[in-house]
């Protein structure tokens, strides 16, 4: 909810104007393959939202995730759309503001470890810069 | 022109036009004078001029003849009296010689000859009034008098001879007595010839004088009458085609007024009883405005008044004059200022009842947005129905299927609003709260097709009225697609917006084949007059949606070529409708629009309808850094500080 | 019989026509019609300073007396009735015209101001005598205008 209050319908402004395929220029497959609903997010600690040149929904969910969320969760608070919500912390991933834990419950991914996650950050971030 | 007194008399005829009545023969020959300017004869009519340039001519000729015959006539009576002295006289020389006396009558004799000759045959005798001068008299034609006269010349040489004959004998001549009684007896005979010959002159001099006087009198009447014929005449073709132009206009059903320049009627044709139902008479000299409806009073006194400082201009304005019974009556006036034509010496406005045009354009406009807002429902439902299928999606093929609709179904959205807009009906979307400027931007971009084409700048921090937030979303979201349609796909076009002189302005630059002068000033003339009339051409009517929505909130929207060959256009946005963001100052340095659609310009090479698949590779993402646009900073605000017009 | 356009305009042009008719043809005929005096006529012929008459004795009674002037000058013609020779009649003081008071001169009648071309018809009754027909203009007896008629 960005201004503009109610209509006569009662419709809210980002609704009626901000369509879901703006949010994510038009993609809707993740980036990054990992994305399931039970995903935890959590943004990375130093990053300011407000300067990181990050877009609308990206400050919401960077805002969001100091504390670890998982996906649909994140859905279900800002209003998003689940594909639009992996496609964005996809994005955020890649861009290393966030970090992406997989829940531990998962049995089939065993053999990753978390270090491995951490490098592909790393190594995500090193593409950045 | 003419050169000869008689055809310049006769020339009082107009050229005979190709048009009523057509030309006569003689109507071509016969030249035109200044004096008769636009009057036309009828062909028929053409025989009056020569007829009257004969009659003329014989007039003056005849005038002529009588008084050098009345000269001569009166020059022959005189010399025929004087034959009979002459007679006397010789008579008495010849005695006076014969008695012995001084007399001179060999001299006389002669000059009886002379003169009896000249009479008869014309010749040059002694003049009545003294010795020393000469006349000339004609010789005589009448058959009567030359037998009179040639009696009279018979007579006298017998005269003469007899005379002689008496002169040689003298006295004592046995035949003296009988030669002096044939002589005077031939000198009564010559007496009473000449006497006759003169009666007979004068007679004929008469009746001569008095035929050719009849003759003239006759003319004169004749002239008298064509001239007054064609005076008649040619006022009745002065009245005729006073009457043909009077008939025109009072049967024209559009109104003929002239104005004074102080704005009253000097004027007014009949035709305004068909339609406003009132008087001319009673029109004139009362003010046009006091006829107009009150809302449209000031613009028809701007226009008028501008007009009036123009000599030679024309305007045109559309305004509602008021019927005797009440009503309004919808008119289009053509104006022009004919105040320095000697004849009019005012305004002419020639006014168009368009009463019916604007309840038919009225009526076309409630059923467009009737149409317009049934197909308005059903595209709501379409997105609600839509938004539903894409809450539950998790499938990216399928959402991205989705995604399609959505776009589509919002670009119904925007035309179905294009289509309630042109209706002309007046219905906006008002919003409780206003909406920060940036996201009206990112709105109106997501309302275009080619979408990822659009790089959007820094828009500062500023929010627009929820009364205008949707319809300045809509006119961008017009202008940005005309942008994207008038360029290549391989370029991009640029929305940013900077401060100016008198509120803020927003800039859409396109880098395609850019627009012609004529039709720069075409679409700048719709996006600031857009009347219901025509809906034309589709190019200029997007520019006709643009124009209404920014009337509306006073917004001013202008075309301008750019200098990289593009077209740019701008648009100012009053500082009523505008408000600051609340925590931060209102020209703060921009920050850069959010993820929407900010792709390089080499990715777009392979954009699609299908382009939002490229995203699949992420640019890398940008820094913090302000992005290049227009409105960064002050600098800038000097660069786009010129106000729109 | 309608009275159309073309009907009517014809019976107008026909109105002058019947006028001039009626003026004229009455005027000829009563030309022609004019009766010739009953008498004995004589034809008498003045022409340059000469008078002729074709028959010198009429009977007596009527005599109708057709005077021609062929001119070219004014003539006239008197009829007397004398016993005197013709080219012998007494002459007034003047030495030029005729005495028509003198004794033996008994004045009938004349036809005066013929000019050149001029008819005139004398109508007389003449018993019987010695006439003489001559034109009294200054000089013109003089010249040889004159003639005798002799009525049995």
């Amino acid at each position: 909810m960005s201004g503009g209050g109610t209509d006569e319908g009662g419709r809210s402004w980002s609704r009626h104007y901000r369509r879901p395929y703006t949010v994510t220029g038009g993609r809707t497959r993740p980036a990054h393959d990992d994305l399931e609903l039970e995903t935890l997010v959590q943004t990375v600690t130093g990053i300011d939202e407000q300067l990181a040149g990050l877009g609308r929904e990206q400050r919401s969910i960077a805002a969001l995730c100091r504390e670890v969320v998982s996906i649909a969760e994140i859905s279900a608070r800002l209003e998003l759309l689940l594909g639009v919500t992996r496609v964005i912390v996809g994005d955020m991933a890649l861009q290393g503001v966030v970090l992406l834990h997989r829940p531990q419950a998962a049995v089939a991914d065993a053999d990753i470890p978390p270090v491995e996650l951490l490098e592909r950050v790393l190594h995500g971030l090193k593409n950045i810069s | 022109m003419p050169r000869s007194p008689s055809a310049e008399v006769g020339a009082t005829s107009a050229t005979q036009r190709p048009a009523a009545g057509g030309r006569s023969g003689i109507g071509r020959l016969v030249p035109r004078l200044p004096i008769l300017g636009d009057l036309r004869l009828d062909r028929r009519f053409g025989w009056v001029i020569p007829v009257f340039i004969v009659l003329v001519a014989a007039i003056v000729g005849y005038n002529a003849r009588a008084t050098s015959q009345e000269r001569g006539s009166a020059l022959v009576v005189n010399i025929a009296a004087r034959q009979r002295a002459l007679v006397e006289r010789h008579t008495k020389d010849v005695l006076l010689v014969v008695d012995g006396f001084q007399a001179d009558p060999e001299g006389s004799g002669t000059a009886l000859h002379q003169e009896a000759n000249a009479l008869l045959d014309g010749g040059t005798v002694i003049a009545p009034q003294g010795n020393d001068s000469f006349v000339k008299i004609p010789a005589a034609r009448d058959w009567k008098i030359r037998r009179k006269l040639e009696q009279n010349r018979r007579l006298i040489d017998e005269l003469t001879s007899t005379g002689d004959r008496l002169l040689k004998g003298g006295r004592r001549d046995p035949q003296y007595t009988a030669k002096v009684t044939r002589l005077r007896v031939l000198t009564a005979q010559l007496s009473s010839v000449s006497n006759d010959a003169v009666g007979e002159i004068t007679k004929h001099t008469e009746a001569s004088l008095s035929r050719l006087v009849r003759i003239e009198i006759a003319l004169g009447l004749l002239g008298a009458l064509a001239a007054l014929a064609m005076g008649l005449l040619l006022r009745r073709a002065g009245a005729e085609q006073a009457a043909q132009f009077r008939s025109l206009v009072n049967n024209s059903s559009d109104l003929i007024t002239v104005l004074a320049p102080d704005g009253t009627i000097a004027y007014q044709s009949p035709s305004v009883e068909r339609m406003l139902g009132r008087r001319s008479d009673d029109l004139v000299g009362t003010a046009l405005t006091d006829l107009v409806h009150p809302d449209d009073q000031h613009q028809v006194t701007v226009s008028l008044t501008k007009l009036v400082e123009a000599p030679g201009a024309t305007a045109n304005f559309a305004c509602r004059l008021q019927h005797e019974d009440g009503s309004w009556r919808h008119v289009e006036s053509i104006c022009t200022n004919l105040a320095d034509d000697p004849r009019v010496h005012g305004l002419v406005l020639n006014i168009r009842d368009v009463t019916e045009q604007a309840a038919l354009r009225q009526s076309i406009g409630d059923l467009l947005h009737n149409l317009a807002r049934r197909s308005q429902g059903l595209v709501d439902r379409q997105l609600e129905l839509i938004d539903e299928l894409e809450r539950d999606e998790v499938d990216p093929d399928r959402l991205d299927e989705l995604f399609r609709m959505d776009h589509l179904a919002t670009r119904m959205r925007r035309n179905v609003e294009n289509l309630i807009v042109l209706s002309g009906v007046e219905q906006r979307r008002r919003w409780s709260e206003s909406v920060p400027l940036r996201d009206v931007v990112e709105a109106a971009v997501a309302e275009v097709e080619e979408y990822s084409r659009v790089q959007v700048g820094g828009i500062h921090d500023l929010t627009l009225s929820g009364q205008a937030a949707s319809d300045v979303a809509h006119l961008v979201a017009e202008l940005v697609e005309n942008a994207t349609s008038f360029s290549s796909p391989t370029t991009r076009v640029e929305v940013s917006g900077g401060p100016a002189g008198n509120g803020y302005v927003l800039e859409i630059e396109d880098h395609g084949i850019g627009m012609s002068d004529a039709e720069l000033a075409e679409a700048n003339n719709r996006l600031a007059a857009p009347l219901a009339a025509d809906i034309a051409v589709s190019r200029m009517m997007g520019f006709h949606v643009v124009g209404r929505l920014a009337a509306r909130h006073g917004i001013r929207v202008q075309l301008r070529h750019c200098w990289f060959g593009g077209v740019a256009a701008l648009v100012l946005l009053p500082p009523a409708l505008l408000g600051s963001a609340g925590e931060r100052p209102a020209m703060a340095p921009p920050v850069p629009a959010g993820v929407m659609a900010s792709p390089e310009p080499l990715l777009l090479a392979e954009t699609t309808e299908s382009g939002w698949q490229q995203r699949a590779h992420l640019p890398p993402p940008r820094h913090a850094a302000p992005a290049p646009s227009r409105g960064g900073d002050t600098d800038a605000a000097a660069e786009a500080g010129d106000p729109v017009e | 019989m309608a009275w159309t356009r073309a009907r009517r305009r014809w019976a107008w042009a026909l109105v002058p026509v019947l006028a001039v008719l009626a003026v004229a043809v009455p005027l000829v005929v009563a030309r022609r019609l004019e009766p010739t005096p009953a008498g004995t006529p004589v034809n008498v012929r003045l022409e340059d300073f000469k008078l002729r008459r074709d028959v010198p004795v009429v009977p007596a009674g009527t005599v109708v007396l057709h005077v021609l002037n062929e001119g070219p000058t004014t003539h006239e013609v008197s009829v007397i009735r004398t016993d005197r020779a013709p080219d012998k009649l007494p002459l007034r003081r003047d030495g030029l015209t005729i005495n028509e008071d003198a004794p033996g001169m008994d004045f009938i009648n004349e036809a005066e101001g013929l000019d050149i071309g001029d008819r005139r018809t004398l109508a007389l009754h003449l018993p019987a005598g010695n006439y003489v027909l001559y034109c009294n203009m200054d000089g013109h007896y003089l010249g040889g205008m004159h003639a005798s008629l002799t009525v049995r």
